[in-house]
């Protein structure tokens, strides 16, 4: 097996508009910030969202990758330098659920050029559907972004567990999302994690919290991501907060890394 | 002695050793049965001089003697093979359909059954079974006579076979019992189909053998439905059709009655957030 440096992450939440988009984006600008690389894959992939936040209409996406004699450096699209995307399709049900063959398709196209990336993260879209589930489980990490709100408590108790039974998939890093203040973010994170602990006996992984921030909701109008629009916003300080963590993850498990393909099931990538 | 009269002798002679030999292979194990073992089978030839293929053929007919094949001891082998591939492919034809209706038999749809259930287990395709019963045959039997009860049975075959769809299996299952596999369709397409051909069977006319009176006939319908997701058995779905259709008989017959279906019931439950779960959740 060929050395992989690359770090692959899936950010996902159960519950729909908890800001998960924001954060992937975000996530990749401070990466691309601190000297790193970043691939990500819009893989919400009936209804396409991160190039609506990046206020850009791609040509092609995921879709044509599909076809015949398209490859990846075709709709690749160029955020920064070192942070590339590859948009998904709006409007498409067909996209939606991916079938095994459909899937092989598209990852057997990303093999060489995913490895050259620092990290490649997949931003999933909400739910449990069949597509989620099994993108969630071919990735080293997943981040379950989480509010406050109950619903999205327990949304994403759902997800995990229909992981962790079904799938066999255990680690799981949890950030919280628009929350007021500290002490609020840790209580939603033990709410979570505690049940998880009780019922999945399985232990969830604080990753963090980004403070709600009205200034994230100019940038979304703005069509242009906070990290630009507002380098010294709070949230954006939280997001820097949290890439540093991906970081030294990434830096500390260098080995484990290495020995790992980019994405279970597909060790050729 | 002219020729007629051997013949005869030998109608008579040659009917009743086979009767005889017919009887006698029967009381071995499997010659009856459906094993066919080629090392424990054998061709039995027995010479009959001064019959041609012609009277043997009007003899088969007359003595139901299909099963037994001729060949020519000199001449032309041509004729008799031809005769002996033909019967060979209505024999196959026969173990699969039934005479009265032409339908495929209850054998025939066992084993189609059986395989539709692989097909749909691997593929997790739906699979539809409908089983139906004339209504009040007896009564038709009894008013107007087998021969016209013959006639609605196999009426109703033509009209079945007409309605379904070119991959559905229509059999006839027993008497006056009907069944319809219909691979690939569920709950809501099948019932679509047996409602439309009931409101149209029970449209035809049928005239009373005696007089000029007309009557109707309805049948009652069982319907189930397997989508691949449980180990249900080919036995257990022809029982759950079957209660439904007891259901049908029960509910006023003339209509489509569906079972519980197996594949809601199956919905995996491990995955379920339970209600302990979320107020455990929520803090309370």
């Amino acid at each position: 097996m060929n050395h992989n440096n690359t770090l692959s992450l899936a950010i996902m939440s159960g519950k729909g508009g908890v800001g998960k988009t924001n954060i992937v984006l975000n996530l990749g600008y401070a990466l691309q910030q601190a000297d790193m690389t970043a691939m990500l894959m819009d893989c919400d992939l009936g209804l396409a969202n991160l190039d609506v936040l990046l206020g850009i209409s791609p040509e092609k996406n995921l879709h044509d990758l599909l076809q015949t004699g398209v490859d990846a450096e075709d709709v690749l699209i160029s955020i920064e330098d070192g942070f590339d995307m590859l948009p998904a399709t709006s409007g498409v049900p067909e996209l939606v659920e991916m079938d095994e063959d459909m899937q092989d398709i598209l990852f057997k196209k990303l093999v060489t050029l995913a490895g050259e990336y620092d990290y490649l993260m997949l931003d999933l879209g909400a739910g449990i559907s069949h597509t989620v589930l099994s993108f969630a489980a071919l990735t080293q990490l997943r981040i379950v972004v989480i509010t406050p709100e109950p619903t999205s408590l327990t949304d994403s108790y759902a997800m995990i567990k229909v992981l962790t039974t079904q799938h066999n998939v255990k680690n799981f890093l949890v950030l919280v999302n628009q929350a007021t203040s500290t002490g609020e973010a840790r209580q939603t994170f033990d709410r979570l994690s505690a049940a998880c602990k009780n019922f999945l006996k399985i232990d969830l992984t604080y990753l963090g919290f980004v403070h709600q921030d009205r200034t994230l909701v100019e940038s979304v109008l703005q069509q242009t991501p906070l990290m630009k629009y507002a380098p010294q916003a709070t949230a954006s300080k939280d997001i820097r907060n949290i890439a540093r963590k991906i970081i030294k993850y990434r830096e500390d498990n260098k080995e484990r890394i290495a020995g790992r393909p980019i994405l279970k099931n597909f060790p050729s990538i | 002695m002219p020729k007629e009269k051997i013949i005869k002798f030998q109608e008579n002679e040659l009917a009743s050793e086979l009767a005889v030999l017919q009887e006698e292979l029967c009381s071995y194990s499997n010659f009856c049965g459906n094993a066919m073992d080629a090392s424990e089978a054998v061709w039995v030839f027995r010479l009959f001089q001064g019959v041609s293929p012609e009277e043997w053929e009007s003899l088969t007919a007359k003595h139901d003697l299909s099963q037994w094949l001729t060949l020519p001891i000199n001449g032309d082998t041509f004729p008799h093979l031809k005769q002996f591939q033909k019967t060979l492919e209505r024999l196959a034809y026969q173990t699969e359909h039934d005479a009265l209706t032409g339908l495929a038999n209850r054998r025939a749809f066992d084993r189609v059954l059986d395989i539709e259930m692989e097909r749909s287990r691997r593929a997790k395709t739906p699979l539809s079974l409908a089983i139906f019963d004339l209504d009040d045959f007896k009564r038709i039997n009894d008013t107007y006579g087998h021969p016209k009860g013959d006639e609605v049975l196999a009426t109703f075959a033509r009209q079945l076979q007409a309605t379904t769809r070119r991959y559905d299996l229509a059999a006839r299952y027993g008497g006056e019992e009907f069944s319809l596999v219909m691979a690939g369709s569920g709950v809501v397409k099948a019932q679509r189909l047996l409602t439309r051909f009931l409101r149209e069977f029970k449209q035809v006319e049928f005239k009373a053998p005696d007089n000029d009176e007309t009557f109707h006939v309805t049948c009652s319908v069982g319907l189930t439905c397997y989508k691949g997701t449980s180990d249900l058995s080919v036995k257990e779905m022809i029982e759950l059709a079957d209660e439904a259709l007891y259901d049908a008989k029960n509910s006023g017959k003339d209509q489509v009655k569906v079972s519980r279906l197996a594949f809601v019931e199956d919905v995996s439950k491990e995955t379920l957030v339970r209600a302990d779960e979320k107020k455990f959740l929520f803090g309370k």
